[in-house]
Formats: C-alpha cells, sequence, structure tokens
C-alpha cells in the first residue's frame, strides 16, 4: 500500500472514531467503583444479583456520624449546626440529627393506631397457650411494682400492658443510642455523641459528584470545628471508602502517566535532540489511548477503576512502534528514507502487535467482565499506536545526519556486544543460574486473593468505622441475606421462618439478624394474637379485672365495650413502609425486581460465615451476600484463569516462534520473555509478597512487552544498535512509569509496578540473545 | 403513646430517690452537703416500703408492701410482699422479674436495649456521680440533716415529658419519696425500718 493509502486508512479509522464519540459522547461515561461488576454475569442467580446491587446502592446512600463533645450541650448545638450545613448542599434525601417530640409522637401513635395484633415474643407464647393467669399476674406485676409509670389512660387503653410490653421489645439497629434532649446521643468516656444519619438522595455517583460531596461533608464538619475547635466529628458510610479509593487510584493514574510522560519528554530530547520525535511520540501513544477509551466506553458504558490505571500504562507499550522506528532513522543518517527505515522494522513491530493481540485476545475469551474490558482496550489501543506509526510516521519522518552516541545508547550497546560476543558456555552458564535463581525464589512464592490486600480500605476510616460502631453498639457487618418472594406477603412470612431459624441456629448470640421481621409481625400472626386477646382477655372476666384495678361499674362497661368492638387496622408492611418510623430502615426493603420481591436482612457480624453459608446455601429463596468472601473467591478464579492463559499463551508463542525460527533459534527467543516472568515471580517470593490478580496482570504485561524485544531483535534487517536504542529508550520509560507504581498508597498497585518494572528490565538486559544465532550465521 | 418512656422513666425516677441525695451538689446550704455525704456513706440499705399509686380514673389508690434492699455490689433487689408476691433485681446491664415463685425473666441490654434506655442515668446516679446528674434535674433543698425535703425536677427531654417532679423527704435515711408525673399521677414510696451498712 502506498503511503498516501496508509495515511487515507488511519484517517478514516480516526473519523470513524470521532463520530463513535459524538454519537456517544450524550450517554455520559462513567466510572464504575462496584467490584460488584466485575463479576461474571451467570455466576449468581440474575434476580438475586439485581437485587445485591439495589441493596449496595441503597445502604450506600447511608451515611452515619457522630458528632462528639465534652459537653452534652456543646455536642447536640455542634451537631445541630453539622445537619444544618448538610442539609444546605442539597444532597440528601433526609438528615437526621434531632428527633422532634413531634416525630417522637408520631412515632408513637403508628405503633398505637396498628397494637391490635402487636404482642412482644414471650406475650404471644402465653397467649398461644391460653395462660390468662400469667397474663394477669404479668399485669399486676407491672401495676404494683415500683418501675412502672401508670395513668388511667393508658389502662382504659391496654389494661394487661400488653403493648406496653411490645414497645419494649422492639429490636434499636445501635443498642446503646438512647434519646436526650430531642437527640439520638451516646455517652462514653466523658464525651457525649450525638448521633446524625443521612441518607445521600443518590446512588450512584459519578467520580466527581462523589468527591464534590465528600469535599462539602469535610467543609460542613471543619464548618462546625470553626465555632467549637474541641468538636470530634466521626464519619462512616461506603461513601467515604470509595471517594477515598477513586481519590488514590487517582492520584497513581496522574503518577503513571505524569511519569511516563515526563520520562519520555526527557529521554527523546535527550536523544533525539529535538521535539519533533518527542511529539510524534506522544502523538502515537495519545491517540492509542484516546482511542482505546472511546471505544471501550462506547462498548461498556462505564470503565472500571482497574481498566483505566491499566490503560494509563499501555502508554508505556503504545510508544514502543514509534520508539523502533525513530531509532531507526537515527542510526540511518543522511541518506535513510523513509520508506525503506520502515521495510527494516516492519515486520518486528507487526509481530510484536500480533502477539500481544494474541495475549489480550485471549484474555477477551474470559467471563470476567473486567478481564474483558481491559483486553478490549488494550487491544484498541495497541492497534491504533501501531496504524499510527505505520501510516503517519512514514509521511512526516525526514533523515537527520548521525549524531554522537549518548551513554545511554553507549551502555546498552554494551550489554547487547556482551550477548554478542559471550560464548555459549557462559550465556548456558548465566542462565543456569538465573533459572536457579528465579526457581528457589518461586519456590517460596505465596498466593492471596483477599479482597483486602486487592483493595485495601483507608485505616484511618476502618479505625473510625469500628469506633462509631463499638459507640453505638450496632452489631451489624456488612454480610446480608437477600430474601425474595412472589408477593410482599410471602417476603415477610419468609423473613419470619429465616429470623426464628437463625436465632435458633445461633442461641449465644444476641442479636442475630436485623429485618424488617422484627418490625412488622406477619398478618396471619396478627390475627391470631388478637383472636387470642379477644378471646382469653377481652371476653372472659374483664369486668371483674377492671373492678379490681379501681375502676367504677360505668367506666368498667364503657372500656369492655371499647376494647371488645375495636375495630383496629393490623400493622401492614406497606403503612410501616410509608410511615416515619421506617425513615432509617427503609433501605432494607428492595421491591419489586422481574416478577418478584426482594428484602435484605442483615447480619450480625458474630456469626460464623461458612455455618451461615451451609444453612443459606440450600434455601433457594435466600441469598448470602458476602462482598468481600465473593470477591475475594471471585479473584483467586480470576488470577487462575489468568495464570492457566498465561500458560496458553506461552504455549501459542512457542508453537509461532518455532514455525518462524526454527527450534534452536526459538529457545533463545523465548528465553527473555519467560525470564522476565520467572524473575518478576522469583523476586515476589524473595520479598515475601504475594501473588494476586493484579501483578498476575502484571505478568501479561512482561511477557508482551518482552516478546517485543525480542522480535524487534530478531526481526529488524537494519543496525542492531537502531534496535538496540529502541528497546533501550522503551524499558527506560517503561521503568519511569511502572517503577513508580511501587510508590503508589495501595499496595496492590505497587507490587504490580514491582512485577512489571523487575520483569520489564530482566527481560531488555536478555533481549539481545534473540540477535545472536542470527548474527552467528552471518560470520 | 409514651408508656414506653414512661416506664424507663419511671425506674429512673425510682432508682433516683435513693442516689440523688448522695449526689446533687448544686444546693450549696450546708444541711445539703451533709445530707449528701451522710448518704454517700450508706453503702448497703435494707427495709420495708409500702406503695401508693394514685392513678387518674381508679376511684382507690393502689397500695403494695414489701421489702428492699439496695447494695452496690448486686444492685436494688425489690420484694412485694403484697398484693402480689414478686421479686424485681436491677443491676447496670440486667433486670430479673420473678412473679409468684414462677419462672425467672430475664432482661439484658444486648438483647433489649430499650429496656436499658436509662441504664446508664441510673449508672451515674448510682455511682454518685454528681456532675452527670445535673444534667438531668435542678435539685432544691430544705432543711437540715434532721428533717430536710429535697425538690427534683428534671430539665432535659423526654424526662421532663414525664414526670413532673420527685420530692425526696428524709432525716439520716430518706423516709419518703414521691413521683409525680405530668398527667396527674402521683406514685408514693415510704420506707420503714430502714438500715443502713
Amino acid at each position: 500500500m502506498s503511503r498516501i493509502g496508509r495515511l487515507t486508512v488511519w484517517l478514516c479509522v480516526i473519523a470513524a472514531m470521532a463520530i463513535t464519540a459524538l454519537m456517544t459522547h450524550n450517554t455520559r461515561w462513567r466510572l464504575d467503583t462496584n467490584l460488584l461488576d466485575l463479576l461474571p454475569k451467570n455466576q449468581i442467580d440474575p434476580g438475586f444479583s439485581e437485587a445485591t446491587k439495589r441493596f449496595t446502592q441503597q445502604r450506600s446512600q447511608q451515611l452515619i456520624f457522630l458528632v462528639g463533645a465534652k459537653r452534652q450541650a456543646q455536642a447536640i448545638a455542634a451537631a445541630d449546626l453539622f445537619a444544618a450545613k448538610l442539609k444546605r448542599t442539597g444532597a440528601f434525601n433526609h438528615i437526621n440529627a434531632a428527633m422532634s417530640e413531634k416525630t417522637q409522637q408520631a412515632w408513637g401513635k403508628f405503633y398505637f393506631t396498628h397494637r391490635a395484633g402487636l404482642v412482644s415474643e414471650s406475650d404471644r407464647i402465653l397467649l398461644q397457650k391460653g395462660e390468662r393467669a400469667q397474663l394477669v399476674r404479668q399485669a399486676l406485676f407491672a401495676l404494683y411494682g415500683p418501675m412502672s409509670v401508670v395513668s388511667g389512660k393508658m389502662l382504659a387503653h391496654d389494661p394487661f400492658f400488653l403493648f406496653q410490653r411490645y414497645m419494649m421489645s422492639l429490636h434499636k439497629p445501635s443498642a446503646k443510642v438512647q434519646l436526650r434532649q430531642q437527640h439520638l446521643m451516646v455517652q462514653s468516656k466523658g464525651q457525649w455523641y450525638v448521633l446524625v444519619t443521612a441518607a445521600t438522595r443518590d446512588g450512584a455517583f459519578s467520580l466527581s459528584a462523589q468527591n464534590l460531596l465528600v469535599h462539602e461533608i469535610s467543609q460542613s464538619i471543619s464548618a462546625v470545628k470553626l465555632h467549637w475547635p474541641a468538636i470530634r466529628v466521626l464519619r462512616t458510610g461506603v461513601l467515604f471508602y470509595a471517594a477515598d479509593g477513586a481519590h488514590s487510584a487517582r492520584a497513581d493514574i496522574t503518577l503513571i502517566s505524569l511519569g511516563s510522560i515526563i520520562g519520555i519528554i526527557l529521554l527523546m530530547v535527550w536523544i533525539f535532540k529535538g521535539v519533533g520525535p518527542l511529539l510524534l511520540t506522544l502523538f502515537s501513544g495519545g491517540v492509542g489511548f484516546v482511542v482505546a477509551f472511546v471505544v471501550t466506553s462506547a462498548i461498556f458504558g462505564k470503565l472500571f477503576l482497574l481498566t483505566l490505571v491499566f490503560g494509563a500504562s499501555l502508554i508505556g507499550i503504545a510508544v514502543d512502534y514509534a520508539f523502533f522506528y525513530l531509532s531507526e532513522r537515527h542510526y540511518g543518517g543522511v541518506a535513510w528514507c523513509a520508506e525503506q527505515g520502515l521495510a527494516m522494522i516492519f515486520s518486528g513491530v507487526t509481530l510484536g502487535l500480533l502477539n500481544i493481540l494474541i495475549a489480550y485476545a485471549i484474555l477477551l475469551l474470559t467471563p470476567f467482565p473486567a478481564l474483558k474490558q481491559l483486553a478490549c482496550f488494550s487491544l484498541v489501543g495497541l492497534t491504533m499506536a501501531y496504524l499510527t506509526v505505520v501510516c503517519v510516521f512514514p509521511i512526516v519522518l525526514k533523515a537527520y545526519p548521525l549524531m554522537p552516541a549518548t551513554v545511554l545508547e553507549r551502555a546498552f550497546w554494551r550489554v547487547a556486544v556482551f550477548w554478542r560476543n559471550a560464548r555459549g558456555r557462559t550465556v548456558f552458564f548465566i542462565v543456569l543460574v538465573l533459572a536457579s535463581f528465579n526457581l528457589v525464589g518461586i519456590a517460596q512464592l505465596k498466593v492471596n486473593d483477599s479482597i483486602k490486600a486487592l483493595q485495601p480500605m483507608n485505616p484511618k476510616l476502618r479505625v473510625e468505622q469500628r469506633e462509631i460502631q463499638k459507640l453505638t453498639g450496632n452489631v451489624f457487618g456488612l454480610n446480608a441475606l437477600l430474601v425474595r418472594a412472589q408477593s410482599p406477603t410471602q417476603v415477610l412470612a419468609r423473613l419470619h421462618t429465616l429470623k426464628e431459624k437463625l436465632s435458633q441456629r445461633f442461641s449465644s448470640v444476641p442479636q442475630p439478624t436485623m429485618s424488617v421481621a422484627d418490625y412488622v409481625p406477619t398478618l396471619k400472626s396478627q390475627q391470631h394474637a388478637f383472636e387470642h386477646i379477644n378471646q382469653l382477655l377481652y371476653q372472659k372476666g374483664l369486668p371483674a379485672y377492671l373492678k379490681k384495678l379501681g375502676f367504677d361499674k360505668t367506666r368498667q362497661q364503657v372500656i369492655a365495650t371499647q376494647l371488645r368492638d375495636a375495630k383496629r387496622p393490623l400493622l401492614t408492611l406497606s403503612s410501616w413502609l410509608h410511615a416515619p418510623v421506617s425513615t432509617q430502615l427503609r433501605f432494607l426493603w428492595l421491591g419489586k425486581i422481574g416478577k418478584q420481591y426482594y428484602t435484605a436482612m442483615l447480619l450480625n457480624q458474630m456469626l460464623p460465615l461458612s455455618q451461615l453459608r451451609e444453612m443459606i446455601n440450600p434455601i433457594p429463596y435466600s441469598y448470602l451476600m458476602s462482598q468481600a468472601a465473593t470477591l475475594s473467591q471471585l479473584f483467586g478464579e480470576c488470577r487462575v484463569n489468568c495464570l492457566r492463559l498465561l500458560g496458553f499463551v506461552v504455549m501459542i508463542l512457542c508453537i509461532a516462534f518455532c514455525i518462524r525460527y526454527g527450534f534452536a533459534k526459538a529457545g533463545l527467543v523465548l528465553l527473555p520473555p519467560l525470564f522476565g516472568v520467572g524473575t518478576s515471580l522469583g523476586m515476589l517470593g524473595y520479598l515475601g509478597l504475594p501473588l494476586t490478580l493484579f501483578n498476575t496482570l502484571a505478568l501479561f504485561i512482561v511477557l508482551g512487552i518482552g516478546c517485543d524485544y525480542v522480535l524487534f531483535f530478531a526481526e529488524t534487517t537494519g543496525k542492531p544498535e537502531a534496535t538496540t536504542l529502541a528497546v533501550a529508550l522503551s524499558v527506560l520509560t517503561t521503568l519511569l512509569s511502572f517503577g513508580l507504581l511501587v510508590v503508589s498508597r495501595t499496595p496492590v498497585v505497587a507490587l504490580f509496578g514491582l512485577t512489571v518494572a523487575v520483569g520489564i528490565l530482566t527481560a531488555a538486559l536478555l533481549a539481545p540473545l534473540a540477535n545472536r544465532p542470527h548474527r552467528r550465521q552471518g560470520e | 403513646m409514651h408508656k414506653l418512656t414512661c416506664r424507663v422513666l419511671g425506674l429512673l425516677g425510682f432508682a433516683f430517690f435513693f442516689m440523688t441525695a448522695t449526689a446533687a451538689n448544686l444546693p450549696s446550704s450546708a444541711g445539703f452537703k451533709q445530707v449528701q455525704s451522710l448518704l454517700a456513706a450508706q453503702r448497703y440499705v435494707s427495709g420495708n416500703f409500702t406503695q401508693i399509686r394514685k392513678v387518674t380514673l381508679l376511684r382507690a389508690p393502689l397500695v403494695s408492701t414489701g421489702t428492699f434492699r439496695l447494695s452496690e455490689k448486686s444492685g436494688l433487689i425489690w420484694h412485694t410482699q403484697h398484693p402480689i408476691k414478686s421479686t424485681l433485681t436491677l443491676s447496670a446491664t440486667k433486670l430479673t422479674q420473678q412473679i409468684e415463685g414462677g419462672p425467672v425473666t430475664v432482661f439484658t441490654q444486648a438483647k433489649q436495649p430499650i429496656v436499658f434506655a436509662f441504664t446508664k442515668v441510673f449508672l451515674s446516679v448510682f455511682q454518685g456521680n454528681t456532675s452527670e446528674l445535673l444534667k438531668y434535674f435542678t435539685v432544691t433543698f430544705t432543711g437540715d440533716k434532721h428533717d430536710w425535703h429535697m425538690r427534683c425536677v428534671p430539665v432535659m427531654s423526654p424526662l421532663d415529658k414525664a414526670i413532673r417532679q420527685i420530692t425526696l423527704t428524709g432525716a439520716n435515711t430518706v423516709k419518703q419519696v414521691i413521683i409525680a408525673d405530668s398527667k396527674g399521677n402521683t406514685q408514693t414510696i415510704r420506707f420503714t425500718q430502714v438500715q443502713v451498712r
């Protein structure tokens, strides 16, 4: 194809991409920080999958704050100010700092109105057994006991104290929180804390909205501290973790991008003594990145953070093709011709690209959305970078005179010369030493798939979360049960069944579960209770009992008639869900998904997960949602899959290389990339660092770039000095970018950087081996 | 509608009368201070009680009698002899009740947190934590250590919604406590044959 033809192809591709970008730009692209989306779609039942998503989202809207001060009044004033500041942001559905008397009354009134069938668990049993005498004794105990406050009106409505006992038996999400001065408060170690809860308006955050909100919350806290410097504000919520994770990931992306770009700039200006080559290189890398971004967003809708981090590192590979071409020209002198130069490197870069395409195409076949996205991003990005070099560079590159070699060129050239001149025995010896060194390291390698290691939570946030849980007495962890049924009524019935089962199985745990069932009995059981009360207490001997209490005759009759004939509404799920009493617990109800209704049941964090799993797995209508465990398992599977694929890729490479180079040379060509991978693994083993999904992915990069290097050496028909320079430039830029990752705040990203850096350096130092037999034959 | 809170407040009100005097330090009279230190030294108190509950709409007051024991170690034990034989014990995190020799019902803070809504206040009262107590009541003291009255008015919600005032009368021990609620009901407890160790 002619130069103009190639340029036309390139322009067409770019135009197509621009149109795609324009067409999809309305659906604003989102960054996906939800780890659950990494799950293969067919792994769990679609209904439960959606319910999990909904619940995670609803829970992630919940924020909890504790505003603490030495003096109670100060804590209250600070909490009120804080709540007012939060309200002003307009980002919240509700903010609860104070609980007005009106609200308290509304709560009491709500249950009072629906009291007809509401009884405590122990009373329910007594009623079922027909233990009238015991119920009367209990009432008298309350009546004559020192602790009850009794009023005539209350006795007229509830002469047997059934409703009072029901209210006392109601669960509280946070056992240690008490109502004081119309605020929910905790007192601990000389500090008063006011509980402030809030629910954000929006569950799904764009990265910027998330940051803005966290910023606004921080500002609200600062504003409160401006008034009272000694105020403590503790906070927790999924939002903070997400924002923190995104923040550190973004910092990493910035670091790696800036690192590679600055590294590239400095290197290129130094070696090529001009900005032209630099601009061309950045152009090829930039085109690759932008197009990859556009295409991946268009296909997947939203991008994983993982993809972006990985994608940023792609620049490092994408510029290799440019380096190769530019180095070729660098050593070509004034007689150099762009077309001939391209011909020299064409098979090298093309095979290099093909080899990486194969590797990523295989990743594309895995069921894991994240890997697919990553593979798509890499495939598109690298192809575009390659096309840019092949199609655009020949038009703009012109010959220039030879320049004196820099220190860098001489140093790398010395390595290349060493391999070229080394005797076969020396090479064999070095390979043997390196191989055994690697094997000893690999033997010590440990594996870690824990999500905690992969996405470590900011320890400061964790400490705050624990402190809040400890102070408020909230015992519920991140695990939850999802329950579904054809109708809300059935959901409620199933919840009650599960609640009972769990409290029997884990009787030593004070409050094993929390769900809607703790507040709403089934209509059936309310109906039963109502009938029992009527038969046992209201129809028989009521006047005598009322007389014993001391009501006069007319009152006895009025009360008895009232109690017997009352047509009171039972407590229904929907009335509870729509009443203010459920404001803070409504997120447990997930509504209708498909044809079924779903709800979530919180689990005490003391419950052993394995036993829970054993119990829940056989029940088809419930699903144990344990993010950490599920994700750890997922990452484990993903890692094993990746390792297998890596092995598969190596096998394919072996075959391909054997076909192209013959058995003997294929061995030498394969050595550098394989040793790159081996040394990375060995180094991890020696340093006691774990093998995770992330550094397994890093091995793909090592293998890919390592193969690029050997292919450049093996395929070049030009000067080996040019290839050496290209590899030197590539390895230095890669080291600069990935080497910088080592300082990342996220250990897993640091591990990723270390793996790539060690592997690439090894592969680069060994790469000239690929040139060896070829040269010998030529001699 | 606030029976739940009311009951809890009742608990507080009751617990209060034994310990407040040891705690409240607001009134600065010498008599008050004497009473304060006198009661603070009483680590173990026992005796008989008569409780008279006057409830609106009821023709006659509800009267009960029995014995009580209060110690730092085991908290409060309240034996009602008449009209219904029953025992109630109360400590910081545990409440038990037994009616006419039946099974003992136990409430713990972990399982029934609402029952213990005011345990914390109760405890601070129990421990003679004066600074704590003054957050809940305004205390007016009259008399001297041979014959004194103490009027306690709750200052904070939701306490003030349920209790209007608590009046304590005593000499070297508490003789009588009257808890008046905001709805016109009163609970009077008289103590006789009180022994102190």
